[in-house]
């Protein structure tokens, strides 16, 4: 696993330099702005999407069928993508909380802003990873980016139509992404272990 | 002692194409040759073999193991090359080296680095920047690097000038001086493998062939060019395969059943190959 999440940090580090300064110009906006809770959160979302990048790089050198002969198992190659989203999400809410502390966002409390951000995160890592291990990178992010605007316009039409949404708090909705990576866990090995190349 | 590499009766459907019943094996310590047309079935064979793709029936033994039972430690003695480069095509060769040496227990940075100086490849370059030999020559130096003890190479020397062909020719041969180290290279040089192997195995539209020992091949057949006249006075059972034009006929002919009266030509592989496709008869 070592040596995979190091292949990924030298492939990030050798191309997505645009992608870190974009990161730190979507917190500058964020925290600069005072209120703008989208751009602190698509930084944190941007980090997150570091799985799916990579996989992206790894299609065009057709280094995963190649993968498959070096000492790695298929269940070790999935989960690494696994880590390296959480990772990358990890430090993006890490940095965005501990600029919050300096900066200070009014418009919700820095426990809410990070369980937001690690929900998103981790709702991103979910739908994306098995969709992009089942159809590829070009097929799998369109899909995925599908899947979660139609989840978003649903909740926001509910909203818009003055549907009574429910106030579950923090713990219940945390609690339901945490069974959905779970679940997404679930679903990529099982991709995966029967893929042919 | 159990083969290195043994296929009994695998067989894979596609749409357009079926590979099999095969049945393959290769002994420890020898190098085997895989040829055929393009579209044959070696890369789907060996794809099969390092369970890249899931056979329909039969069963694929790896170094005294089922092959989809083989975990990282038993992957450590493999050393793969494929048609493609596969290496992620971003990273510098110094990066690769930094990647494998934590993927491999047995990773040999100074026979690496010691292939590195001559196929002279640069470290700081990135792969995306190599040509299509040099890229070749940076996933032989990784296969040969890590201690392994069975080596498949599926069209490892294409792309590559002669001279380094005959320096990699060499490299294999080496590799395999050890008894426990066995070879297995599908390749369209034929003369290259002439060379090197110890078995050649042919495949022709999904199916073998044949697969015999190099030398006993070399004697058992030979080329006889003759008129279509003198084509019809050779013995039936001792032609395996014909070709011929308005004006002559060359015919492949097993010459331990040749009379001593008629001569044939000793024949290399590539002829072999050739005529037993071309509409010859099976052997």
């Amino acid at each position: 696993m070592k040596a995979l999440l190091l292949k990924d940090w030298y492939l990030l580090k050798n191309t997505c330099k645009s992608l870190a300064l974009m990161v730190v110009v979507f917190f500058a906006v964020g925290f600069a702005s005072g209120e703008n809770l989208f751009f602190l959160l698509f930084g944190c979302m941007m980090l997150a999407m570091t799985p799916v990048t990579v996989m992206g790089l790894e299609e065009g050198s057709r280094w995963q069928p190649f993968a498959l002969t070096l000492p790695f198992t298929r269940r070790q190659l999935v989960l690494e993508k696994y880590l390296l989203g959480l990772i990358g999400l990890g430090i993006g809410t890490a940095v965005m909380a501990a600029l919050s502390l300096v900066f200070s966002v009014v418009i919700v409390s820095l426990p809410e802003l990070v369980a937001l951000a690690v929900m998103l995160g981790l709702v991103y890592l979910a739908v994306s990873i098995p969709c992009c291990f089942w159809l590829g990178i070009a097929k799998g992010r369109i899909i995925s980016v599908m899947l979660i605007c139609a989840a978003c316009s649903s909740i926001g039409a509910l909203a818009v139509a003055g549907a009574q949404l429910p106030q579950p708090g923090l713990f219940w909705p945390l609690a339901g992404v945490l069974l959905l990576c779970a679940g997404s866990l679930g679903i990529s090995l099982k991709i995966y272990q029967k893929k042919e190349f | 002692m159990e083969p290195i590499i043994s296929l009994e009766q695998v067989s894979k459907h596609y749409q357009n194409f079926t590979l099999g019943p095969l049945d393959l094996s290769l002994p420890a310590g020898y190098i085997m040759g895989l040829i055929g047309e393009n579209g044959a079935g070696k890369s789907t064979a060996i794809r099969l073999m390092l369970d890249l793709a899931r056979p329909d029936s039969g069963s694929i033994r790896l170094l005294g193991k089922e092959n989809r039972s083989l975990g990282p430690l038993d992957r450590e003695e493999i050393g793969v090359v494929l048609d493609e480069t596969c290496f992620p095509e971003h990273l510098t060769v110094r990066q690769l080296e930094a990647v494998l040496a934590s993927a491999y227990r047995l990773w040999q940075p100074e026979a690496f680095q010691g292939y590195l100086d001559r196929f002279q490849l640069p470290r700081e370059k990135r792969i995306r920047e190599f040509s299509r030999g040099m890229k070749r020559k940076l996933v032989i130096a990784a296969a040969l690097s890590h201690q392994a003890r069975l080596l498949i190479l599926d069209e490892a020397t294409s792309g590559l000038d002669p001279v380094v062909r005959d320096e990699i020719l060499d490299l294999l041969y080496d590799f395999t001086r050890d008894e426990r180290c066995s070879i297995l290279i599908s390749s369209h040089i034929l003369s290259d493998l002439e060379k090197l192997c110890d078995y050649i195995a042919c495949l022709h539209r999904g199916k073998l062939i044949f697969c015999e020992e190099k030398d006993a091949l070399l004697e058992r057949f030979g080329l006889v060019r003759c008129s279509a006249a003198q084509l019809e006075a050779l013995p039936a059972d001792a032609v395996a395969a014909v070709r011929q034009t308005s004006y002559a006929a060359e015919a492949l002919v097993e010459l331990s059943k040749l009379p001593p009266c008629l001569q044939a030509e000793r024949c290399d592989i590539e002829t072999i190959m050739v005529m037993l496709l071309r509409g010859g008869k099976r052997i």
